[in-house]
């Protein structure tokens, strides 16, 4: 029986229940491919999130030479920008580049979205798999992100395949140093595409250690592994920053230590200051006028991180002065506050389940090191441009898999109600963020 | 259908539909596609175009509160004598810095709307071995047409030809909007922005 007559006797076995949330999970699914591919050529080219900066470093690619490390984001590590000089070599002179990068950076995102759907379904039932990924690859950060291009969803897919193998750990001592290289490459592969990723292998070392504490020699082999391969893929780029730097670790996180010119320009953006205040209010204008120039959003980082996750927060995809566009943005961030929440619940399940913590422990703790480093970002840079939830892209699969546990935790009425909800939240997402829908 | 069938025909669709033609090989040709890939195609149109020529439009990109002085129509706030004796030194505006500005430039909708309604007729075209110039009539919905001139190089016999230098003649109040898109460069910057405070 070939793959085909595999698939249809495997769909055939499903009750009809099932057969229609897959049925209509997939099509939303498909609905979001045609929109990335719509975005990408509809979008006005390089007005992406640091659209000219990722542009530029490309073009350098594209012509041989390394990227100038004090331009604007020439300090990022080069692996999206060379894939994308490598594509436009290949590209038809009818296909703009900027609209290739994109597809690029969709790709990459569709391709983190289906490696966490993969993980889901080995631990929950497949409709709430198939939710949680649809879910997550309409909602507007998700959207937005793999509508522009950038090498944010470079490092989520690479971010995601590394999470993926840490929550399938060997329980054979003896095959963790090879499993480790694996991980170290994913890991190395993620910092090769955004710095980000040095966090993602900083805590696959932690997990390989934790794990296999029992056999030090092992474990001590592993970690060697995973943050050798790593060290191997990265350190040529770290160290042409740490040399053209004089020496500054800062250097491979942000621009600012290579530049005092770009520095001053990120730090002249608003507010310009950070109070703990901004970190624990949630202005009434995070559901109300979900734009990072509302009155009191602009200095609230959990409201901006919000508004970006389920709006457009900094009103760069979408127009922030057309009333169809704001009263849809109202909406949708009221309305996330239900897959919000059942996530909530999610994560508190899986915290509370020894066999789920066991297996999403480490990309939980990935999760949190992440956000609390994003945190740390916005009090060092106070501008409102540094708090966007695409940041936290790369804990796609803790995230996916808290709201799928979210969902398995709920009762068959309410379940299904909240089922169709979900789905229909997509619906709009992807409505949402088909650019161009309100002229 | 079979699949293969689906994937021959979408193929040909696309050679078809998108252009999967050569690179521009003749002087004239890389000057239409300047035209056609300015504000649609931002990176290709960067390839057309020399560090000489980047050196020469002069463009820079624009701190947060430039950007917001020039948009309010101000000129520019005044600097100390050190930080204008930098701006005047050849080494001030690095090349990927003027690349950067040359691609904000065409980031604005008004630029983009004005790039898609300029069309161009060539005028005269002397192409040699490595040099060649090629001057073309531009047409704005407003205003005279002008005529814009470029300078063209390549660095051996089947190279793509390279845009080294622009000449504008012609341009007057009425299509010095026009002739921005056409050509961004300082100079016209300069003459937009008293124009932008009345």
């Amino acid at each position: 029986m070939g793959l085909r007559g595999a698939l249809r006797s495997h769909w055939s076995t499903r009750p009809m229940g099932e057969r229609v949330w897959l049925s209509v999970a997939a099509l939303l699914s498909l609905g979001a491919l045609c929109s990335r591919v719509h975005n990408a050529f509809a979008y006005p080219p390089l007005h992406d999130f640091d659209g000219p900066g990722h542009a530029l470093n490309v073009f350098a690619f594209y012509q041989g030479r390394l990227p100038d490390l004090r331009s604007w984001i020439g300090f990022h590590p080069p692996l999206y920008h060379a894939v994308g000089a490598l594509l436009w070599h290949g590209l038809p002179q009818g296909i703009p580049v900027h609209a290739a990068l994109r597809l690029l950076s969709a790709l990459a995102g569709f391709g983190a979205v289906a490696l966490t759907w993969r993980v889901l379904l080995r631990v929950v039932s497949p409709v709430d798999a198939a939710i949680a990924a649809t879910l997550a690859v309409c909602i507007p950060m998700v959207a937005i992100a793999t509508s522009m291009l950038g090498n944010e969803t470079a490092c989520a897919l690479f971010s995601t395949w590394l999470l993926l193998r840490l929550t399938n750990l060997p329980e054979d001592v003896e095959r963790a140093p090879r499993h480790a290289l694996w991980t170290g490459f994913a890991g190395g592969l993620a910092a090769l595409c955004k710095s980000t990723g040095l966090l993602a292998i900083g805590v696959a070392g932690l997990a390989y250690a934790f794990r296999y504490r029992s056999n030090p020699r092992r474990a001590a082999l592993a970690v060697a592994a995973t943050g050798g391969i790593a060290l191997l893929l990265t350190a040529p780029h770290s160290l042409r920053l740490l040399v053209e730097s004089g020496g500054s670790p800062f250097a491979i996180v942000s621009g600012a230590a290579m530049s005092p010119e770009l520095e001053a320009e990120m730090r002249s953006h608003p507010p310009g200051e950070r109070h703990l205040a901004d970190y624990i209010t949630l202005p009434a204008a995070t559901f109300l006028a979900p734009v990072y120039s509302a009155p009191g959003l602009e200095r609230s980082v959990p409201g901006l991180l919000y508004a970006s996750l389920w709006a457009d927060g900094h009103a760069q995809f979408l127009p922030d002065n057309v009333r169809a566009v704001r009263f849809a943005a109202v909406a949708l961030t009221i309305l996330g506050l239900v897959p919000s929440a059942l996530a909530v619940r999610g994560l508190v399940r899986m915290l509370r389940s020894t066999d789920r913590r066991r297996r999403f422990g480490y990309p939980l703790l990935f999760a949190a090191l992440l956000f609390l480093s994003l945190l740390d970002y916005t009090w060092i840079f106070p501008t409102y441009a540094a708090v966007k939830a695409s940041y936290l892209l790369p804990a796609l699969l803790p995230a996916c898999a808290a709201l799928a546990f979210g969902l398995e935790s709920l009762g068959v009425g309410l379940g299904a109600c909240l089922r169709a909800g979900l789905l229909g939240i997509a619906a709009a997402s992807l409505v949402f963020t088909w650019w161009g829908w309100w002229q | 259908m079979s699949w293969r069938a689906l994937v021959a025909l979408l193929s040909l669709a696309a050679h078809q539909g998108l252009g999967c033609g050569p690179a521009p090989r003749t002087a004239i040709a890389t000057v239409e596609s300047y035209f056609h890939t300015l504000a649609r195609d931002p990176l290709r149109n960067l390839e057309l175009l020399t560090p000489a020529f980047h050196r020469a439009h002069g463009l820079k990109p624009m701190t947060q509160a430039e950007a917001k002085r020039f948009e309010l129509g101000l000129s520019p706030a005044p600097k100390s004598q050190e930080h204008s004796a930098a701006d005047q030194s050849i080494g001030a505006v690095s090349p990927d810095a003027a690349r950067l500005a040359w691609l904000v430039v065409q980031m604005k909708p008004a630029y983009r709307r004005l790039a898609r309604e300029l069309s161009i007729r060539p005028l005269r075209v002397k192409e040699e071995a490595y040099q060649a110039l090629v001057s073309v009539s531009v047409r704005a919905p407003q205003g005279p047409r002008f005529v814009q001139q470029f300078a063209l190089s390549r660095a051996a016999d089947q190279a793509p030809w390279r845009i080294d230098h622009i000449d504008q003649r012609g341009v007057v109040a009425a299509n010095l909007k026009a002739a921005v898109v056409a050509f961004p460069n300082i100079e016209h910057q300069r003459r937009l922005r008293p124009a932008a405070s009345n």
